[in-house]
This record gives C-alpha cells, sequence and structure tokens, in this order.
C-alpha cells in the first residue's frame, strides 16, 4: 500500500482492535462458562451462588474502573 | 397488539428525530445530497459508476426535487425505515415465539444506538434493515411474491446486500420446500439490468477499497458490538461495551439452547451473512463493511431481547446489573456527547466565510473534502488536485464526470493565470490520502506565502488544517515528478497558463 502510506497505520489499527476482541470474547465467554459452572456447582445454597455471581459483576465493574483510572492518567493514548 | 405497534412506531421515529439534524452532513451523505440534486440521467450516471445500486439514490432524489435538500428532509427516510424496522421485528419475533418477547426485543431496539444512528444519517443501512424485516416477515407468512419483491428490492439499495438476499433466498426455499422458487425466479428478473451494473462495481471494489482487511476472527465478532452499540461513546467505555456485546450474545444463546431451530430465521441472519462477509474478506477483498450488517445487528438485538425476557428472575437481576448502567451510559452518550458526533468540516466552513474575499478559491488535494464543501459551500470556487486519490470512494471517472469533478482538476499556479490571489488549502492526512495528495500539500505551502493558518483536528490517525496561502507567481514544477510515472499527466489548466504566460 506504498500509495497510501497512512493505509498501512490504519490497518495496524484494525488489527490490533480486533485482537482485542477475539481476547474479549475468548475471556468473557471463559469468565461466563466459569461461573455458570461453579453456579451448578453451587447446587441449592443460595448464598453461595449469590456469592459466585456477585464476584463475577464485581470482576466487570472493576476492570471497568481500572481501565477509566488509566485512560484519564495516561494523557497520551486518548 | 396494534397499540403497541403504534407507540412502538411513533416511540421510536421520535427517538430518531430527536437531534437528528444536530450535525451537518459527512462526506457518505454530502455525496447522497449532491448526487440526487443532478437531473435523473446525470445521477443515473453518476451512480453506475459508484458502489452502490439505486434505490436509495433514487428515493432522495424523490425528496430533494420536492420537498428540498435540507439535512432534515435528506435523513427522514432513514428515520422512517429504521422506526418502522421496530415494528417489523416486533412481528416476527412475536410471531416465532409470542407477544411478550417480540415486546422485549422491538423494545431494545428502539433504543439500541446502531440502529439510531443510521436512521439518523442519509444513507441506505436503515432501509436495508427495513427490507430485510420485511422479506422475513413475508416467508414466515409464506408469502412468496411479497419475500420475492423484499429480495429484489435489497439487492436495489446495497450490493452487500446480496448475502441477505441469498440467506433470505435459500430460507423461502427451504421454508417452502422448493414451491417459493418460481416465484422468487420470476421477481429475480426484475434485477437482471441492475445486475450488469453490480458486476462492474464489484470490479471497482476490486482494484482498491478503503476497507482494511480483518485479520484474525476477532474482524469477524466486532459487528456485534458496532451494530448494536455502535461506537458514540468514550473510548474508554468502548471495551467495556464490546465486552458486553459479546455476553449479552452468549448469555442470549444460552438462554435460548432450547429454542435455537425455531429461532433459526433470526440466527441465520444475525451471523450468517458477517460469517459470509468476512469468508469474502480472506479469499477475494478485505469487504468487512460494519455497517451493511446493520439488519443482522437488528436480529441480534431480537436475540437479546427474547433471551433476556426467557431468563429467570435471578438471571434478569444480574444481566440488569451489568447491563443497565452500562447502556445507559452509552444511550446518554450517544445524545449529548458533542466529541463523537459525525466528523464534518463545520470549523473550517465558518472561518472561510468569516474570512472570504473577492479573489479567494477553495482547493482540495482530496475528493473527501471536496465533495463536503460542495455541499456545504456551493457558491464558492473550489477545485482540486488532478488524479487525486480515490481510495476511500472509488469514485470513477464516469461519476466524477456527472458530478462535474473532473473538470475542475487543476493546479494551484494555474488558478493563478484565472484571476485567483489568494488560495484556501483544505489540509488533510487522513488514512486514505495517497502519497501523491500528501507531497503536493506539503509542497504548496512550501512554495507559496502562508498568510495564515488553523489546527482543526488532530488524532493519532489524522490531521486535518486550514491554510490560506497567497497565490504568488511560483510554480510548482516538481508536482508532475512526485509519483513516478506521472510525469505524463496532461493537466486541464496547463494549456491556459502557457497562454497566459504569453
Amino acid at each position: 500500500m506504498g500509495d497510501f502510506p497512512n493505509f498501512v497505520i490504519f490497518t495496524n489499527a484494525i488489527a490490533a482492535r480486533n485482537a482485542i476482541v477475539l481476547y474479549m470474547a475468548a475471556t468473557s465467554g471463559g469468565i461466563l462458562i466459569g461461573l455458570m459452572a461453579m453456579n451448578r456447582v453451587a447446587g441449592d445454597r443460595a448464598w453461595l451462588k449469590h456469592l459466585i455471581w456477585t464476584i463475577g459483576i464485581g470482576v466487570y465493574y472493576a476492570s471497568l474502573v481500572m481501565v477509566v483510572i488509566y485512560w484519564f492518567s495516561h494523557p497520551e493514548i486518548s | 397488539m396494534r397499540r403497541w405497534s403504534w407507540w412502538l412506531f411513533t416511540g421510536s421515529l421520535i427517538l430518531r428525530l430527536v437531534s437528528i439534524a444536530a450535525s451537518l452532513l459527512w462526506y457518505d451523505e454530502a455525496f447522497t445530497a449532491l448526487i440526487s440534486g443532478l437531473p435523473l440521467p446525470r445521477m443515473l450516471a453518476a451512480i453506475s459508476g459508484d458502489v452502490h445500486p439505486p434505490l436509495w439514490y433514487a428515493i432522495e432524489w424523490t425528496i430533494s426535487h420536492t420537498i428540498g435538500p435540507s439535512t432534515f428532509a435528506l435523513r427522514v427516510p432513514a428515520a422512517l425505515f429504521g422506526a418502522g424496522s421496530t415494528v417489523l421485528l416486533y412481528h416476527l419475533v412475536k410471531n416465532m415465539t409470542g407477544e411478550t418477547e417480540g415486546r422485549w426485543a422491538s423494545g431494545l431496539m428502539a433504543i439500541m444506538p446502531g440502529q439510531l444512528y443510521y436512521s439518523q444519517e442519509a444513507r441506505m443501512y436503515s432501509l436495508l434493515t427495513f427490507l430485510v424485516l420485511l422479506g422475513a416477515n413475508a416467508i414466515r407468512d409464506h408469502k412468496w411474491l411479497r419475500a420475492g419483491l423484499s429480495l429484489v428490492l435489497i439487492l436495489f439499495t446495497q450490493n452487500l446486500g446480496a448475502l441477505y438476499a441469498a440467506t433470505l433466498g435459500g430460507w423461502a426455499l427451504w421454508e417452502s420446500r422448493g414451491r417459493a422458487f418460481k416465484p422468487l425466479a420470476l421477481i429475480g428478473l426484475a434485477y437482471l439490468p441492475q445486475a450488469a451494473i453490480a458486476a462492474k462495481q464489484f470490479q471497482t471494489v476490486g482494484r482498491g477499497f478503503w476497507v482494511p482487511p480483518s485479520g484474525n476472527f476477532g474482524g469477524a465478532l466486532y459487528y456485534l458490538f458496532f451494530t448494536t452499540f455502535f461506537v458514540r461513546m468514550p473510548e474508554y467505555l468502548q471495551l467495556h461495551a464490546i465486552a458486553l456485546a459479546l455476553i449479552l450474545t452468549f448469555v442470549a444463546l444460552f438462554a435460548l439452547r432450547g429454542k435455537l431451530r425455531q429461532l433459526s430465521p433470526l440466527i441465520v441472519i444475525g451471523f450468517g451473512p458477517a460469517l459470509l462477509l468476512y469468508l469474502i474478506s480472506l479469499v477475494w477483498k478485505p469487504v468487512m463493511l460494519d455497517r451493511a450488517l446493520l439488519p443482522s445487528g437488528a436480529a441480534i438485538t431480537g436475540l437479546w431481547g427474547i433471551g433476556l425476557s426467557m431468563l429467570p428472575k435471578w438471571g434478569k437481576i444480574r444481566t440488569a446489573a451489568v447491563a443497565i448502567p452500562m447502556f445507559l451510559a452509552i444511550l446518554v452518550t450517544y445524545y449529548i456527547d458533542p466529541t463523537h458526533q459525525r466528523q464534518t468540516s463545520d470549523p473550517m466552513v465558518e472561518i472561510i466565510n468569516a474570512e472570504w474575499q473577492p479573489g479567494d478559491v477553495v482547493y482540495h488535494t482530496h475528493l473527501t473534502s471536496l465533495i463536503s464543501f460542495d455541499w456545504y459551500m456551493p457558491d464558492r470556487p473550489a477545485y482540486i488536485l488532478p488524479e487525486s486519490g480515490d481510495l476511500a470512494q472509488s469514485l470513477s471517472e464516469p461519476t466524477k464526470q456527472a458530478m462535474g469533478i473532473s473538470a475542475r482538476e487543476y493546479l494551484p499556479q494555474t488558478l493563478r493565470f484565472m484571476g485567483y490571489r489568494r488560495l484556501w488549502l483544505i489540509y488533510g492526512s487522513t488514512v486514505v490520502s495517497s502519497d501523491l495528495e500528501l507531497k503536493s500539500q506539503e509542497l504548496f505551502i512550501e512554495t507559496y506565502p502562508v498568510v495564515k493558518q488553523w489546527a482543526i483536528f488532530h488524532n493519532k490517525l489524522e490531521t486535518i488544517k486550514l491554510y490560506l496561502l497567497e497565490l504568488t507567481p511560483g510554480v510548482v514544477n516538481e508536482l508532475p515528478e512526485i509519483v513516478p510515472g506521472r510525469s505524463h499527466v496532461t493537466l486541464p489548466g496547463e494549456s491556459l497558463a502557457a497562454e497566459s504566460r504569453r
């Protein structure tokens, strides 16, 4: 793509984004399957089920907070 | 039931009309506006050299020549088709599963940012979604003529719609055990005249298109986010929105695991065309155009709605705990975040209009800015660098001629001989800027004295600046040598320039 030099940068950015999407699919899918497996193992113990899913949702929000903090503490990436 | 359809349509339409004209038309929309303002024969000539079929342009042509070509008027058809699509999804899901599921699915689609965005854009994607859902309903109801008509109209709307036409056609044949073949084939004959043009358009795409390679399988999954939550949100939310789109898809497929056969039309529309497009991108050319998968986004939204409605109470609460706060954040930023609106040239237009003097001329090195400015400032004289790159637009020579672009390809030195004294250079370094464009605009800045300059926009991938240059007698001689093999280019203004020198 020598005639369009910036397009190479764009292509690399899209490739990086798609790699992240694949990683997110693998990790979120894996975590969900793990949570559902633990849910089944918990059987009738409602308190354990609550604990498992609370931890799962907590992980999601903790990662959100971390990303937001990282984003605002590194202005060069925005 | 009718009352829900009515409220759904009205509510969806209001959500789509709110802020519909808040931002000016961006490049694709400005292109639509310009060619729909042409006389019909010229418009047909222009679109036959473009990469899209004529149906959407015919609708916009009618709007332009009746109501008038305002931003609002050109975007309203998309809003109507978008609102209509929610009602069609409701009927499809209701007939497949039930009333409650239909309401969940359609209610979710009414507020889904990806659907909102393309219902506020003067382009064909909400029409494509409408026709795909119309065809799906017709097949579900065994109305083969209506189904055939929908499939043909899909092909007249977007060339990548062929993937949906093939998917829906296959479903129709399966559902009818082959009986639908005759009516579908008969109506399909109406597409034959367009088929030859479409074949030529695919050749154009094959020569060069702006879509980058998809790379790994993440490229095939990205549309699950793009066509639902969309990208109009702060970047730091995007990763979580991608995760949420994937999680909701997993949860819905898990909740519906006993009903997958019953819901197979939605699953096929939701995943089939995306998979096909990804495979085509791998074996032919990169064509993974996520916005063309908007109908799949509608089907995925439908699956999310049905899946959520069928979760047990504890599942609903936990999914809501993750989804509702993020969804609200995404929806709010969709409407109010001014930094993530359509990228338009309004700041430059304001500056140029404020400082304009007799003897000024606007100069473009890229088709993108020329098309936009022709829409924003039709009365300002504007010219463009000869043979500027067309990777982004694939504007063929017939399209440029029909739009009057070919006749405005001059070098700045020629403009001086035409009587212009100041040149407004639209400087752009974008992902689709060619070597020629990048080097020539640097050369112009070196050759002509800079009167003023403005930094308009800058991020990791793009830089947009505005320069006001004084057109002194300097001549940019090096330009034909910038790119090897370009020295043979005969510039339309050169003979005029030579005459003026004598």
